[in-house]
């Protein structure tokens, strides 16, 4: 594996060999079948001579008599052609939240860092299997980094891109990023990594638009322990890592009205997710990564 | 009224407050500066719980200054009123003494007399004490009082230097009640209980109903032997029936043998009796004898007992007898010239006097006179209003002798007892005609019983003539077969007091004027009847006697003649002497006035030395004679273990109930303290800083 040797393996998440081949046995079947160049283990809207049966039809003259299943004509004495689905290449794109938000956790717990992994790995995973990810980069401005190809070293690429990335300025939704979702015109896959912490609504605008472009959304909101718990006490004076606003809080007064509100914000994503049929699903920094993408990708294989 | 301190220098213990102000200020959480995600959670309402928070954080520090303030307040125990605080000052000492004063405590022991062993220890302890230590002196005799209230220790030891045992019983939980009283009533007092005793188990009965305050000491002077041989005569019986024995009765209270000892019984004081006795170990015995014959009148019965024991003072025991003065009998014996047991009379006589005509015969209750019908008139003519004899006893005559019938209605009139008796010579005519104003019922005809024998079946148990057959196993009347009788009707002027089966009147009773009239329907002697073969025969004619005489409710009979010394005691004397002012003359000669009230009840007895005291009326006639003894509780000197009397006392959970009652406030010499109030308020406010603490974050 061509794994970028800068970015170090955190205990909680060990991408080897192993752990890449036990994946292996779970396919990524994507829901939608889309377009693609290339044959592959994704099922095409479109009949094709492909392994897998599909149904019969009446021989007509012009049809490969190869396709002819003789079985049935020695049954039946009519002749029958088989029908097989075709099986096309994803185009996937990650987007990855690279604002100063994500740049919080302690060490390897930190969530850019957690981020950026889960990205990799979804790259790899999808190189595997000869799908074309892709790789958008979005804070306050956006970038398409990497652009989608099913190329078979294309995943050292988005590794290298990723390597190089550093976590800073603030999360915009503007129009920059959705130009770029604009500019997808394939149905395909659409992987959203980050913790949502954008200003108003428009953390769920992106998840709209992706939707209009018929895409289909795997939402992976990422936060920290120290988000999701608030292990802090006394007092505090809180400083923003996106702008310079500073708030004195007492922790242990305040800790359960933040519990409160945090839980009602990542609900409100969830159940924006709902209704645009997307996926989601709130990772932990401290939760072992591949635990969670098995889970993640068991859901998504009986959907 | 203004607020003063005693400890006026724990004031100095409100610098204290700048401790929880220190630390306040130590530990004032302080701001840590840290770098988070996002602070769109953090709005407003972290604004408001943060000044929420500050301000109960000094609420806090003000309820724990006031905390503090208050217990230092308390221990300065401010008070309201009252004097300067010059005159506070540390708790005194009052010792109480219980004085254990009962006769037990004159009993000897090796070391010597208890009583002088307890009273040189008792001054001992007084002397050592503080000339300014009060001292209680309780005196624990038959009831609790105090000997000296509060006394220095110089006039305590004067007042002990007069100080005797008594000869009565004690009983040391009155004194723990008086005691535990005064020490909760002197709550500013160290209190210190000394009880001074010889535990003598009956002076210490049930003590644990009396429990101390649990702040006072308890020092036990003890000067018991918990095993001293001790005789004592515990009773003397008299009986002045020649077929009964008199006894004195003589208990060992040792566990072992006692010596030999000589027990004399002197009557009137001359020494009549002696007997050497040797009781075994816990034995009570009886040692009877004969009274002599003694006149009529009182008479002095004193028993020795001459050994050497614990206790001398009950070695010696008193009684008093009463001997009534004979009841005067006449009996009419219509057959003249015959044997003597042939005479009608025979059986009355000697049921009432069996030694009637011998020279050498004892004085018996009866002093009978045998006369012939014909001499009856003149025998019992009344003079100056008194009937001659106290009772007359009548066998059927044939005929009543002339004047007979209106000097028997003029002898019972007066006073006399008539018993009239029927045989076949009786006329019932006659008798009916002749003697209509005394007979209870109007005679009938002569019945004689064909098969079956009459028996007397139903006879008033409340009646005296039948009070001997009232104790169990006293005989039985029913056992007399009656052969022969007159019919009798019920509708006469008497009261049938005995009846056959039938219902026929077997005796009927009548009073007239003073004196009474019973009508037995049968025959004197045993030739209608056999009941003068039976046992019950002499006691039932001895109480119709005595009933006809009115004897039976004569004042030693039923009189108290044995009193205990130490006891206050109030003797009932009838109706005769109510409002009637006595004197009592003790053993030693002295005279004491006593008034009878309304009722006959004579108070304000209470012997003070064992012996024989009388009770006269001012002209010196003699209405009783009593015997003051010795108690008997008190002759047993078994004794308590200290260990066993410690566990005995029992305490009270609280200091004292003056200490309960004045729980928020003690006041004393007119000052009112508060330290209580103070205190409480603030392990209250403890509480509620534990609550409130708890619930406010740091």
């Amino acid at each position: 594996m061509t794994f970028n040797r800068s970015i170090a393996v955190p205990p909680t998440f060990t991408i080897n060999p192993s752990v890449l081949a036990s994946l292996d046995d779970l396919s990524l079947l994507a829901r939608i079948i889309v377009e693609g160049f290339l044959e592959g283990l994704h099922r095409s809207p479109f009949l094709g001579y492909s392994t897998e049966f599909s149904a019969y039809r009446a021989y007509a003259p012009g049809d490969d008599l190869s396709l002819v299943d003789w079985k049935a004509w020695a049954r039946t004495d009519k002749y029958y052609v088989k029908q097989f689905e075709d099986d096309t290449n994803l185009t996937c794109h990650i987007f990855l939240d690279t604002s100063a938000s994500m740049d919080f956790g302690n060490g390897l717990f930190n969530k850019f860092y957690y981020g950026r992994l889960l990205a990799a790995v979804l790259a790899y995973l999808m190189t595997q299997q000869r799908d074309a990810p892709g790789l958008v980069l979005f804070s306050d401005t956006a970038s398409a980094a990497v652009p989608p190809r099913a190329a078979r070293f294309h995943a050292d690429e988005i590794f290298l891109t990723l390597a190089r990335l550093q976590a800073g300025g603030g999360t915009q939704i503007d129009t920059g990023l959705l130009s770029i979702v604009q500019s997808i015109s394939r149905r395909g896959l659409a992987v959203v990594i980050s913790d949502f912490f954008a200003p108003g609504d428009t953390a769920c605008e992106l998840l709209r638009h992706l939707h209009a472009q018929r895409q289909e959304v795997i939402a992976f909101q990422t936060l920290s322990p120290e988000e999701l718990d608030f292990p802090f006490g006394g007092a505090l004076l809180l400083e923003d890592s996106e702008m310079p606003i500073e708030k004195p809080v007492h922790a242990d007064a305040f800790r359960a009205r933040y519990l409160e509100r945090l839980q009602a914000f990542c609900r409100g994503i969830k159940e924006q997710c709902t209704v645009l049929e997307m996926d989601y699903h709130l990772l932990r920094t401290d939760q072992p990564l591949e635990l969670a993408l098995i889970r993640y990708l068991e859901k998504r294989s009986t959907c | 009224m203004g607020l003063s301190f005693v400890n006026l220098a724990m004031l100095a213990g409100l610098a204290a407050l700048a401790i929880p102000v220190l630390i306040h200020l130590l530990l004032k959480t302080r701001q840590r500066k840290l770098r988070f995600s996002t602070l769109r959670f953090f709005d407003i309402l972290d604004k408001q719980s943060e000044k929420k928070r500050k301000i109960r954080h000094w609420l806090l520090l003000c309820l724990r200054l006031l905390i503090l303030a208050l217990l230092v307040f308390a221990f300065a125990r401010p008070y309201l009123g009252g004097h300067s605080p010059a005159s506070t000052r540390p708790k005194q000492l009052q010792a109480i003494f219980i004085i254990d004063r009962s006769a037990s405590m004159l009993a000897k022991d090796r070391e010597g007399q208890r009583w002088s062993r307890a009273l040189s220890a008792m001054e001992k302890t007084i002397a050592s004490l503080d000339h300014q230590t009060r001292v209680v002196l309780i005196n624990c005799g038959h009831q609790a009082d105090l000997l000296a209230g509060a006394a220095s220790p110089a006039d305590a030891l004067k007042t002990l230097a007069n100080l005797k045992p008594t000869e009565g019983v004690a009983q040391l939980r009155d004194g723990l009640r008086l005691a535990a009283k005064l020490a909760a009533g002197g709550s500013h007092y160290s209190n210190i209980i000394y009880i001074v005793t010889d535990l003598q188990r009956a002076s210490c009965r049930d003590l644990q109903l009396q429990p101390l305050p649990e702040n006072v000491a308890v020092v036990l002077l003890n000067f018991g032997d918990r095993q001293a041989p001790n005789l004592a005569i515990t009773d003397i019986q008299l009986s002045h029936s020649a077929a009964k024995f008199s006894y004195v009765t003589v208990a060992n209270f040792a566990d072992e043998f006692s010596e030999p000892a000589n027990l004399r019984v002197y009557i009137d004081g001359r020494q009549t009796h002696s007997v050497e006795i040797q009781p075994g170990a816990g034995e009570v015995k009886q040692v009877n004898f004969l009274l002599p014959g003694l006149a009529h009148g009182w008479h002095d019965v004193e028993a020795r007992l001459e050994a050497a024991d614990a206790l001398t003072t009950d070695n010696r025991r008193w009684q008093t007898l009463f001997v009534p003065p004979p009841i005067s009998v006449l009996v009419v014996e219509p057959r003249q010239g015959v044997k003597i047991f042939q005479e009608e009379s025979f059986f009355v006589m000697a049921a009432l006097d069996p030694a009637f005509g011998l020279s050498n015969a004892p004085l018996a209750d009866f002093l009978l006179e045998k006369t012939a019908p014909e001499n009856l008139v003149s025998k019992i003519a009344p003079t100056g209003g008194k009937p001659a004899y106290e009772a007359v006893l009548l066998p059927g005559l044939k005929r009543l002798p002339a004047g007979a019938p209106a000097a028997l209605l003029a002898h019972v009139q007066a006073g006399g007892g008539l018993m009239i008796f029927i045989n076949d010579a009786v006329s019932a005519n006659h008798y009916n005609l002749e003697l209509s104003q005394l007979l209870p019922a109007p005679l009938g005809t002569v019945e004689t019983a064909d098969d079956l024998d009459w028996r007397i079946w139903e006879w008033e148990r409340k009646s005296p003539v039948f009070a001997p057959f009232n104790a169990p196993n006293s005989g039985n009347i029913s056992l007399s077969r009656f052969t022969r009788r007159f019919s009798i009707p019920t509708s006469g002027a008497g009261v049938v007091l005995a009846r056959f089966q039938d219902g026929m009147p077997a005796l009927l009773e009548r009073t007239i004027g003073k004196g009474r009239v019973l009508l037995f329907n049968s025959t004197s002697d045993t030739s209608w009847n056999d009941w003068p073969k039976h046992k019950t025969f002499v006691p039932w004619l001895h109480s119709a006697v005595r009933y006809l005489a009115r004897r039976h409710e004569q004042l030693p009979n039923n009189a108290v003649t044995s009193i205990e010394t130490g006891r206050e005691m109030e003797i009932s004397l009838g109706a005769e002497f109510h409002n009637k002012r006595l004197r009592l003359i003790s053993p030693d000669g002295k005279q004491k006035e006593l008034q009878a009230d309304s009722h006959g009840l004579a108070t304000g007895l209470e012997p003070v030395t064992p012996g024989i005291y009388s009770l006269r009326t001012p002209d010196g006639r003699e209405i009783q004679r009593l015997a003051a003894n010795f108690p008997l509780l008190e002759s047993d000197l078994t004794a308590f273990t200290p260990a066993e009397f410690q566990r005995q006392i029992a305490r009270t959970n609280s200091t004292s109930s003056a200490a309960q009652a004045g729980l928020f406030t003690d006041i004393n010499d007119g000052r009112r303290e508060i330290w209580r109030t103070l205190l409480l308020g603030g392990l209250l406010l403890m509480l509620v800083e534990t609550i409130f603490g708890n619930r406010t974050a740091p």
